[in-house]
């Protein structure tokens, strides 16, 4: 088969498949299929930036004005700086998604350094996310069981905290261990193919 | 809707249509994944219309997107899927064979086989080529320099050649 052919045979589809629509119709379809999608993004955004700002935040404010104890007030203002640091963390992570209409090479460099940037959140997601949290949930509970004045021997006799201990563990592992999963079977699979083809596009 | 931004995409749509098909198409894994993905790829066109500003041809910059987002659509393919609707309004009649059309449609099936099985690199190039654009359009696209195109299309149809040659 010679070149002139091979083109003629790609080109001849409308031969066997008409793509048909109805102007109109499908402006409405196309924009409303838009539309939809920016809701179950706005949904999104909403369940995971909302519910901190707007549940977590007041909750805490509240806690601040109420609890007597100084450092339970403490406790309670850092993890409403947590929830702001988490938000700006999450929203940040969200800007410079690759850009459809640039360059196919632009396009795949912006899509790694995008899923880099995506990895290296969950990655450090023990540092960022789970350990600032861990650290305000401890600061007020030492502020609310007033552990700073108390001796070790009645330190050791609260049940309540050796109950919370052993889940607050459990549960800083679980998010460590979905995140790391996350990163090995989603991102680095997308980014070795990424890297694969920006490196076979550039070979000479 | 921008009446005027609604009227240019759909006059490069009817203008374009078949050609982003195609593409798609050696995308796709079957006709079900390429409409879906077609369909995908009208969206973002049409997202991405307002940014336009007109530095290259507006074919150029849809076939673009096409790439674009069929690459990125392999990725997403379920979860995409089931998000969102289908898209009604838009139909692809295949059309009846007699013996001659039967011969041809199944030359264009192994084409695009071919096609499937090259690396995307090479895919997004080939279909570029197939569809008789000038290197500086390809490069425009693609973001490589033309006389790398010229030397990576000589590689790939001689791949091609002889993939067909295996299978016709």
């Amino acid at each position: 088969m010679i070149e002139n052919e091979l083109i003629a045979l790609w080109q001849s589809s409308p031969k066997h498949e008409q793509i048909k629509f109805e102007r109109s119709k499908l402006m409405l379809e196309v924009q409303d299929k838009l539309d939809s999608f920016d809701r179950a993004v706005k949904r999104r955004d909403w369940i995971e930036i909302g519910a901190a700002i707007f549940i977590v935040v007041p909750l805490f404010a509240y806690e601040t004005y109420r609890q007597p104890n100084y450092l339970t007030k403490f406790g309670a203002i850092w993890i409403i700086m947590y929830c702001f640091y988490v938000t700006y963390r999450l929203l940040k992570a969200k800007k410079n998604k690759p850009q459809e209409n640039c360059s196919y090479l632009e396009y795949l460099k912006q899509s790694k350094g995008y899923l880099e940037k995506q990895k290296n959140l969950l990655q450090n997601v023990t540092y960022w996310y789970i350990l600032p949290a861990l650290i305000g949930a401890i600061i007020m509970l030492t502020g609310m069981s007033d552990l700073l004045n108390k001796s070790w021997q009645e330190i050791i006799r609260i049940k309540k905290l050796w109950k919370m201990l052993p889940i607050m563990i459990l549960i800083t592992v679980f998010i460590d261990q979905i995140n790391k999963r996350a990163v090995k079977k989603e991102l680095l699979p997308r980014i070795k193919k990424v890297n694969e083809l920006i490196h076979l596009m550039e070979e000479k | 809707m921008d009446k005027n931004l609604e009227n240019t995409f759909l006059d490069a749509l009817e203008a374009s249509q078949d050609k982003l098909f195609r593409i798609c198409s050696s995308y796709a894994k079957d006709a079900d994944d390429a409409k879906d993905l077609f369909q995908e790829v009208l969206v973002n066109i049409w997202k991405a219309m307002p940014s336009f500003n007109g530095n290259s041809a507006l074919d150029t910059w849809m076939y673009r997107i096409t790439l674009n987002v069929s690459l990125r659509h392999r990725a997403n393919l379920i979860r995409e899927k089931n998000r969102r609707g289908q898209i009604k309004s838009f139909t692809i009649e295949y059309l009846g064979h007699d013996g001659e059309h039967d011969q041809n449609l199944k030359k264009l099936n192994v084409l695009r086989n071919c096609v499937r099985m090259l690396n995307d690199a090479d895919k997004a190039i080939v279909t570029l080529y197939l569809e008789e654009l000038a290197y500086k359009e390809i490069s425009e696209i693609t973001g490589l320099k033309e006389n790398t195109i010229a030397v990576r299309i000589k590689r790939i149809k001689e791949k091609l050649l002889h993939c067909l040659n295996d299978k016709l």
